[in-house]
């Protein structure tokens, strides 16, 4: 111990400004971050001014030199525009059918797994691989299972009603695409486990003794701790479904189409409009107001979720505050 | 009594969850039967579930026939990738997380909020732009390795995620360490590179498998800056598969060739999973981190 002072009080003194400059944990901090804050800069704030900058002009892709400023007009194009408004409530749609059911899977799952019971390991393996499986193969794989003449959900639906031939894809892709979604829904599942798992077993006990039932100790203690997980988790699904599309466009590759940028009809969502808009008709212009608008539309909902977290998210740090004003 | 009811209820228990399991297991299992039928098998009504007879010949031809797919093309491709930036994304995130998590500074909360911004901007909506910008550069018409460039840029200022993972891990290491190594004369970089960063280990792994795995996965980055040879396994098996006497002149083979190359592309990943699960529930577990 008597060394390590020895050592302190021995260590050389930094001479000259350079030399202090350097020794300030300050600058350590910056050049520690310099690389993260110089991409910041460049890849993320410079392009997406240089986008915004852009969509209020005719921008084709190539002609930079060439292009003029016109106005808002790509702005009131996309509010006017059928397919825009379309592309939109296709998304939404697709949101509001995957995450709620997602979300409730996984937390079933969770649940379930988190009692005790034989091969627990394997459960959790099989309900968790499917998130391993890349994107473009579970679309493949969906592609298989949806098809309407050789798809297998037809097959088992032809036991109960002989010669079904329904166009999953074609005529319910959003429904399709919520599929693949809720089969993914391991890595939520492990979230909530983890959740779940860390919530102390007195804590259950306690309310038991206190002759709550198996319900009411879910509804007012169990749930209430798994509210901070369950924002998360809405919070990120909300934004990983507005800008959904690689799967539509995947799902949509069949042999008529000659390019992924080409979404059909019922596969149509916004980023997938705005990506067809830009890489298949050239208007990057158009296609990059339409993506400003997805930001805009992404962080007022972020905002709006965030705002009404209070009312319905347990935070614990809060509620020990107050009970110690209490006492 | 109460000792047959509970025996009724682990009986049920279980055969719910194996039913359930076998749900889950069901979309890969149909992969499989799929990839073994003949392709004018699927165009018969209706389908049998299994082949009558399995084409093991198309794992073969997938793999070994250069007329059929330029596979192991592909597949050097995406590990190029996924290797090069698993490796730059670890470096250069744990850098990022070093400094916020063991540097006092003006300012670095504000920076942090960024961090933390950053992981909830969507994807997509810097991908567009740094496309764009990339393009004008120059920097996607570059000869191979050079064109996934892109994927280095990108990987070099770290990823939100990862920093995040990084600060929490090294914030709980003890003052003392950096103390020991200012005392034996030890610059910051060497600190951080030989005394923290092999202390990092669980938190190095976690971040290389996910790293990895997302950048294997990723199929919109690759459909916007790679062109032809360059192209990775995930769009080639869409796009490029090609049957030695079979003629199409469409842009897709036929079903059951894209589920072989399907199947050969899922599993590295499987293996990946099963050799390093308890990293990746951890990982989960602990920051969220999520495909």
């Amino acid at each position: 111990m008597a060394e390590v002072i020895t050592a302190t009080t021995i260590k050389p003194k930094p001479t000259g400004w350079f030399r202090k400059w350097l020794n300030r944990p300050g600058t350590a901090f910056f050049g520690f971050i310099s690389l993260w804050l110089a991409g910041i800069i460049l890849l993320q704030i410079f392009p997406l001014t240089t986008a915004l900058v852009l969509s209020f002009t005719n921008f084709n892709g190539f002609n930079l030199e060439a292009a003029s400023f016109i106005g808002w007009s790509n702005y009131a194009e996309a509010f006017k525009s059928p397919d825009a408004w379309f592309s939109m409530g296709q998304t939404l749609l697709y949101c509001f059918l995957s995450i709620p059911l997602s979300i409730l899977l996984a937390l079933g799952l969770a649940i379930l797994l988190n009692q005790k019971m034989a091969g627990r390991g394997i459960y959790r393996t099989a309900f968790y691989l499917p998130t391993m499986v890349p994107i473009g193969a579970t679309a493949l794989i969906f592609k298989a299972i949806l098809d309407s003449n050789t798809g297998f959900l037809n097959l088992f639906i032809s036991i109960f009603r002989p010669g079904t031939v329904i166009n999953w894809i074609t005529d319910y892709g959003i429904f399709c695409l919520a599929l693949m979604s809720i089969w993914a829904c391991g890595a939520r599942m492990v979230i909530f486990l983890a959740g779940l798992q860390g919530i102390p077993e007195e804590y259950h006990e306690a309310a038991m003794i206190d002759g709550a039932n198996k319900w009411q100790v879910f509804r007012h203690v169990t749930w209430p701790l798994l509210t901070p997980i369950t924002y998360f988790q809405c919070m990120l699904a909300i934004i990983e479904g507005l800008q959904m599309f690689i799967q539509a466009a995947v799902l949509n590759q069949s042999r008529e189409t000659t390019t992924i940028w080409n979404p059909s009809h019922s596969l149509l969502v916004y980023p997938g409009y705005a990506l067809q808009q830009m890489m298949s008709s050239q208007r990057f212009g158009y296609g990059l107001a339409l993506i400003w608008i997805l930001f805009i539309i992404v962080l007022i909902i972020s905002l709006t979720i965030s705002k009404t977290s209070k009312y319905w998210v347990y935070y614990a740090v809060e509620q020990e505050g107050g009970a110690k004003k209490n006492e | 009594m109460k000792r047959v009811n509970s025996f009724r209820r682990t009986l049920f228990l279980t055969l719910f969850m194996i039913l359930l399991t076998l749900i889950f297991l069901f979309p890969l299992f149909w992969m499989v039967v799929t990839a073994l039928k003949r392709p004018e098998e699927l165009a018969t009504y209706p389908i049998s579930i299994f082949p009558p007879q399995a084409q093991w010949i198309h794992f073969q031809q997938v793999l070994f026939t250069n007329e059929v797919t330029d596979f192991f093309g592909g597949l050097r491709n995406t590990l190029t990738i996924s290797l090069s930036t698993t490796v730059i994304v670890a470096i250069s995130s744990a850098l990022a997380g070093f400094g916020f998590a063991r540097y006092k500074a003006r300012g670095k909360n504000f920076f942090f909020g960024i961090v933390l911004a950053t992981m909830m901007v969507p994807l997509i909506i810097m991908q567009i732009p740094q496309y764009i910008i990339f393009s004008q550069l120059g920097i996607l018409s570059l000869p191979w390795p050079l064109c996934y460039m892109p994927w280095w840029l990108t990987a070099a200022p770290g990823w939100a995620i990862f920093i995040f993972y990084y600060r929490q891990f090294f914030a709980s290491l003890p003052k003392e360490l950096e103390d020991a190594a200012v005392i034996d004369g030890c610059g910051r970089l060497r600190t951080f590179w030989q005394i923290f960063m092999p202390l990092a280990g669980p938190a190095v792994t976690t971040t290389c498998i996910f790293a990895f795995q997302w950048t294997y996965s990723d199929y919109v980055q690759p459909l916007l800056y790679l062109i032809d040879e360059n192209q990775v396994l995930a769009v080639k098996m869409l796009m490029d598969v090609k049957i030695p006497g079979v003629k199409w002149n469409l842009p897709l083979p036929p079903i059951p060739y894209q589920m072989t190359v399907g199947i050969f592309y899922m599993v590295p990943l499987v293996f990946l999973f099963f050799a390093a699960q308890r990293y990746f529930m951890q990982g989960i577990a602990t920051t969220g981190l999520k495909s």
